[in-house]
């Protein structure tokens, strides 16, 4: 090729200056010559067929550092968990119930709440103890109506023992359970305990509710369930377990005996109608859920 | 200097693959892997083989060992070979493939970043034996290996194509049947890579 020839090669390729340069640099450099001893090797090899693919494989993976990573799996997974944690928190603080309230304390005495003696008037420390799975106790000439706004109220009446069950969840965990050991208990339900259930365990009897107002009265006999509205199922706790469940409808009550006598099923007794209808009555604001403490 | 084969043209216009394969090797031969057909094969190609094998990755070890994948690749696929036609854009196309086989593994990548290009004194003793002047062989040494370190540092792509081209003498055309690119992306990749060696090189003060 003449001179002119490749001056109008370099013009139609279009190459600056530094791209010359670059390019005559690389064409000075000369190959360099392999290894005379691994040419006759592989040339023996290759003719013969004996060549392999693994030695110069295994030769290769060995003398080149691998880099370790971390499989990308793994960061995949530790941050999927990370999210699912942070969803678990979120839904679950969401999934949270509305809190317990003192709407009414009557009497001169005291409450205990685990343990800490407590005076009726002293509300901010009742808010302040008053939390799921508190263990109350009343006094003798001390009563208390709690409340969770518009999902459930809850009346301890003079000399009644009983643990706070914590609030049923808004969408899921819709179970919870009171445990009661003595004295009498109101309990009325509001429009957001809808769908779900509450077990009351006294030490002889069982009452499982899904919307009702009751009361539950533990005597030295035995357990009395007064179902004042709805239905309540009521059965005896034998060894830990229930037993002899039955339904117990409006106007009726269920007395589970501790000894070995049958429960009986009669009419609700007037005074406890009365009882359960002021109690009722006096939560009305609360269970519509527009009160606060 | 010398003006090389290629800057007289070679590499434009016509390529250094038209025609028969070189030094008239039974490619029938080859097809049934006669030993005598073979090493006639092995003598027309390794050189070429080996030095792209090098340029491409940078490293005579890695380019034994790649030698080794290629020609076992061959004679695995001596069968396939169309006796009516040139090889060598076969054998490049091995080749190629086997350094982008290479690239994608991890061990390589960190090996290239680990210890760059290899000095190359084989190189620097050929040059020496060429001069007489030991300044100028020194100077020849030292720019040929910043030439080889620039080359190392081109991101593979962009290697492929400039050695290819530089060095292999391909015409846009072949190396786009090689590297699978369309002959525009081709070019755009050698211009590219040319644009950056030219600033390494600047930059090395050559």
């Amino acid at each position: 090729m003449s001179h002119g020839d490749d001056q109008r090669a370099r013009a139609a390729e279009r190459l600056g200056p530094a791209e010359e340069r670059a390019r005559a640099a690389l064409r000075a450099v000369s190959p360099e010559p392999p290894d005379a001893e691994f040419r006759d090797r592989l040339k023996r090899d290759f003719v013969s067929g004996a060549i392999q693919v693994t030695k110069g494989r295994e030769r290769v993976v060995a003398r080149l550092p691998i880099r370790r990573r971390r499989p990308p799996t793994v960061a995949w997974a530790a941050a999927s968990l990370a999210v699912a944690a942070a969803l678990v928190f979120v839904v679950a603080s969401l999934n949270r119930g509305p809190s317990w309230w003192v709407t009414a304390a009557r009497g001169e005495g005291t409450i205990k709440v685990d343990g800490e003696t407590v005076a009726l008037a002293d509300r901010d420390a009742m808010r302040r103890l008053l939390i799921p799975g508190a263990e109350i106790e009343t006094a003798e000439n001390a009563e208390l109506d709690l409340c969770m706004n518009g999902v459930l109220a809850v009346q301890l009446a003079p000399g009644t023992r009983m643990t706070l069950p914590p609030p049923p969840g808004r969408w899921f965990g819709r179970r919870c359970e009171l445990y009661a050991r003595g004295g009498e208990i109101r309990v009325t339900t509001g429009p957001r305990f809808s769908g779900a259930r509450l077990a009351i365990m006294s030490p002889t009897a069982a009452v499982l509710v899904t919307g009702t107002t009751f009361a539950v009265i533990m005597e030295d006999a035995g357990t009395c369930v007064c179902v004042f509205e709805g239905n309540a199922s009521v059965g005896r706790m034998r060894a830990g377990a229930l037993a002899d469940m039955s339904r117990v409808g409006s106007g009726r009550r269920r007395y589970v005996y501790k000894d070995e006598r049958p429960p009986e099923t009669r009419e609700i007794r007037e005074e406890e109608r009365v009882k359960l209808a002021q109690f009722r009555e006096s939560q009305r604001a609360w269970m519509q859920g527009s009160s606060t403490d | 200097m010398e003006p090389s084969s290629r800057d007289s043209g070679q590499i434009r216009g016509t390529s250094v693959y038209e025609g028969d394969a070189p030094g008239g090797i039974d490619l029938e031969g080859v097809r049934r892997r006669d030993p005598l057909a073979l090493e006639a094969f092995f003598e027309a190609y390794f050189d070429r083989v080996f030095s792209l094998l090098k340029r491409l990755l940078g490293n005579s070890a890695a380019a034994q060992d790649a030698a080794q994948d290629v020609f076992l690749k061959i004679h695995r696929g001596a069968h396939q070979l169309d006796p009516a036609r040139d090889p060598a854009p076969w054998v490049m196309a091995i080749a190629t493939n086997v350094c982008r086989d290479l690239w994608r593994s991890g061990g390589y990548r960190l090996s290239s970043t680990a210890s760059s290009l290899e000095a190359s004194p084989g190189l620097a003793e050929r040059l020496r034996s060429d001069r007489r002047d030991p300044e100028e062989e020194a100077i020849a040494s030292e720019r040929a290996r910043l030439v080889q370190e620039a080359l190392g540092r081109l991101r593979e792509p962009l290697r492929e194509v400039v050695v290819l081209r530089e060095y292999e003498g391909l015409g846009y055309d072949e190396i786009a049947a090689i590297t699978g690119l369309n002959e525009a992306a081709v070019r755009k990749r050698y211009s590219r890579a040319l644009s950056e060696l030219g600033k390494a090189l600047e930059k090395a003060g050559l």
